[in-house]
């Protein structure tokens, strides 16, 4: 399994793509749809690293190698989520930035811990339907990255809604005070397991689905 | 001791079917798989090493259940189909730099004394290199890892006929000291006349013969006659061609019969091939 | 030792094999107990099958001209050599008897072989 990640970094994952979670810099842009800057990542790091693979034969390279089926897309599932969680580290980064120079907040969802832990579970939604779709092919990225998007898009506009007309949810999802800490950790923390319950989930189900692929 | 051996190997496809390939291979020998296009080598490669799903029959190599104990056996054997198609913008130092991490038994010096024998330099990437040295490269790594079985599909196809003398004097090296096998895939004959041992013939998914090359090439005859000597002997002939001045077949040498009076000769197995198809209907 | 391989000959490649070492053994170019080279070796340097110069081999010791040591390998057979006269009328009469029978097919009468043997003999 190691090997494997070793792998994904030496020749599937091109450096120039942690550079990507850079654009969490967007964050930094008053009034603005802060989940937007997490979808850079979607929009060029996936297509382009499972297009590039794609290119070179990474499925025929790798299923020469004395390894079980299932790691192969253990270790592409765990190199995404690893840039993932990068993505959203730089995020956060950020997110402490904007406190500190623009404290007036945000007409939708503030930079915030609850900004955070909503990103994880938009990443998590995402491997859920990207990645078993994916592997039901091993190689067609276009629906799948499409659904995953859509769903991406589709949730995190609906929690912009809500925090926008519903009190109730804006409470504890809006706000970039210090107060505003005790509802947030606990959404931060169950971003942070609905992510990896959620990433697990998909691999298991890219799993199967990748080990019925004849290649 | 077999060092492989496949029983009653079926897939089914919609347009093709492997029916029932069964074969096996001895320890220290070369083995040549061949077959027309589309006859089914690589589907039974495939379906040997999982890659593709079996419907039913067992595989087994260097004495062990492949389904069981895939990862072990896999550790001790090489396998490619074509050369190297992976990574071509990669430098070869990185690509070998990933791969010898996955096997136990990866030897460095080996690595080194062919990469310098076959003037390998892992500078260069894959797409800088000629597809005759694409192929010893992922030879390379199949030696450097030391496996005990090589199955190779169709290593020799694109090589000029320099390169594959080469290769083919590399595998009788390569078996050698008797311990370990081939099998290749090609529909180039002439390069198993050479140096095969055993064949194992297949056409639209069945095997039609798996025996020693000599015994194979005595099993049968080509036979040459007039026009009126073909009527005759058609029941007994596999297939034959019939020319403007007489005709050409294949025949079983048992079915032979000193009366017929037929030019007779020892067949290649290009005409064995070529006649076998002819009756299955392959070129019409 | 010797081996050239014709691949027009039209003799199996064993067979090609077998005569000319059995006709190094009988006028002593090999001598008695040398060891012959491994199967393996002989076949990857002659470039054929390791299966046709193991028939080569056992056609060898059938015929009495080599000897096999378990793990050491094959060796020339000593022979006396009215033992050598032996084999040698024995190799030629088999190889004869062969012949014999397609000349028969042929139609060819004592006489006519004869008289065929001796204007190839001495040409």
């Amino acid at each position: 399994m190691n090997n494997l990640l070793y792998k994904e970094l030496r020749l599937v994952i091109h450096p120039f793509y942690y550079l990507t979670s850079l654009f969490a810099a967007l964050i930094l842009i008053p009034y603005w749809v802060y989940f937007v800057a997490l979808m850079y990542f979607l929009f060029i790091a996936i297509p382009n690293i499972f297009t590039n693979a794609k290119a070179q034969n990474d499925t025929g390279f790798s299923v020469l190698l004395p390894v079980k089926k299932s790691d192969v897309v253990k270790a592409r599932v765990t190199s995404m989520a690893a840039l993932e969680i990068l993505q959203m580290a730089v995020a956060a980064i950020f997110v402490a930035i904007s406190v500190a120079i623009s404290p007036k907040g945000n007409v939708l969802i503030d930079a915030n811990l609850a900004y955070l832990g909503c990103g994880l579970l938009l990443y998590g939604l995402f491997n859920l339907f990207f990645f078993p779709m994916y592997y039901k092919t091993g190689h067609k990225i276009g629906i799948p990255l499409m659904v995953g998007l859509t769903v991406f898009t589709i949730i995190g506009g609906i929690i912009e809604v809500l925090v926008v007309t519903v009190p109730a949810v804006a409470k504890v999802l809006d706000g970039n005070t210090p107060s505003a800490l005790v509802s947030q950790i606990p959404v931060l923390a169950a971003g942070i397991a609905l992510f990896a319950g959620l990433t697990w989930l998909a691999y298991r189900m890219a799993a199967k689905n990748f080990e019925a692929v004849d290649l | 001791m077999e060092i492989l051996s496949v029983k009653n190997l079926k897939k089914h496809y919609p347009q093709f079917d492997l029916k029932d390939v069964s074969f096996s291979l001895e320890q220290g020998y070369i083995m040549g798989f061949i077959g027309s296009n589309g006859a089914g080598k690589t589907t039974t490669l495939k379906s040997m090493l999982g890659m593709v799903h079996k419907d039913s029959g067992t595989v087994s190599m260097l004495g062990m259940d492949f389904a069981q104990h895939e990862l072990e056996i896999k550790q001790h054997i090489g396998f490619m189909f074509g050369g190297v198609d992976y990574y071509a913008k990669t430098k070869i130092r990185t690509i070998t730099d990933v791969v010898r991490r996955f096997y136990h038994e990866w030897d460095d010096s080996i690595y080194q004394k062919y990469m310098k024998r076959f003037a390998l330099d892992d500078n260069k990437r894959p797409s800088e290199l000629s597809s005759g040295m694409r192929i010893k490269y992922s030879l390379v790594l199949a030696l450097s890892h030391r496996a005990k079985l090589l199955l190779l599909d169709e290593p020799t196809s694109g090589l000029d006929p320099v390169a594959r003398d080469n290769l083919l004097e590399l595998f009788q090296e390569f078996i050698e000291d008797g311990e370990r096998s081939i099998l290749f895939s090609t529909h180039i004959t002439s390069d198993l006349e050479k140096c095969a041992d055993y064949i194992t013939y297949i056409e639209r998914g069945c095997i039609i013969e798996s025996r020693t090359k000599d015994d194979l090439l005595q099993a049968y005859r080509l036979v040459k006659g007039t026009s009126e000597q073909l009527a005759p002997l058609q029941a007994r002939l596999i297939a034959s061609k019939s020319h403007a001045y007489g005709f050409s077949g294949l025949i079983k040498t048992a079915e032979l019969d000193p009366g017929d009076r037929l030019e007779i000769e020892e067949p290649t197995l290009e005409d064995i091939m070529i006649y076998y198809a002819k009756k299955e209907g392959l070129n019409e | 030792m010797e081996i050239v391989i014709s691949n027009t000959s039209g003799d199996p490649i064993y067979q090609q094999i077998f005569e000319q070492i059995s006709a190094q053994i009988i006028k002593g170019k090999l001598a008695s107990d040398t060891c012959l080279p491994p199967i393996r070796t002989v076949a990857k340097e002659l470039r054929i099958s390791v299966i046709t110069v193991k028939r080569a081999w056992e056609e060898l010791e059938h015929a009495g001209l080599i000897y096999t040591m378990a793990g050491k390998g094959c060796f020339v057979t000593p022979l006396q050599p009215n033992a050598l006269d032996e084999k040698r009328s024995q190799l030629a009469s088999e190889k004869m008897a062969k012949d014999m029978d397609y000349y028969k097919t042929l139609g060819l009468s004592l006489d006519e072989i004869i008289a065929m043997l001796k204007k190839d003999y001495d040409s």
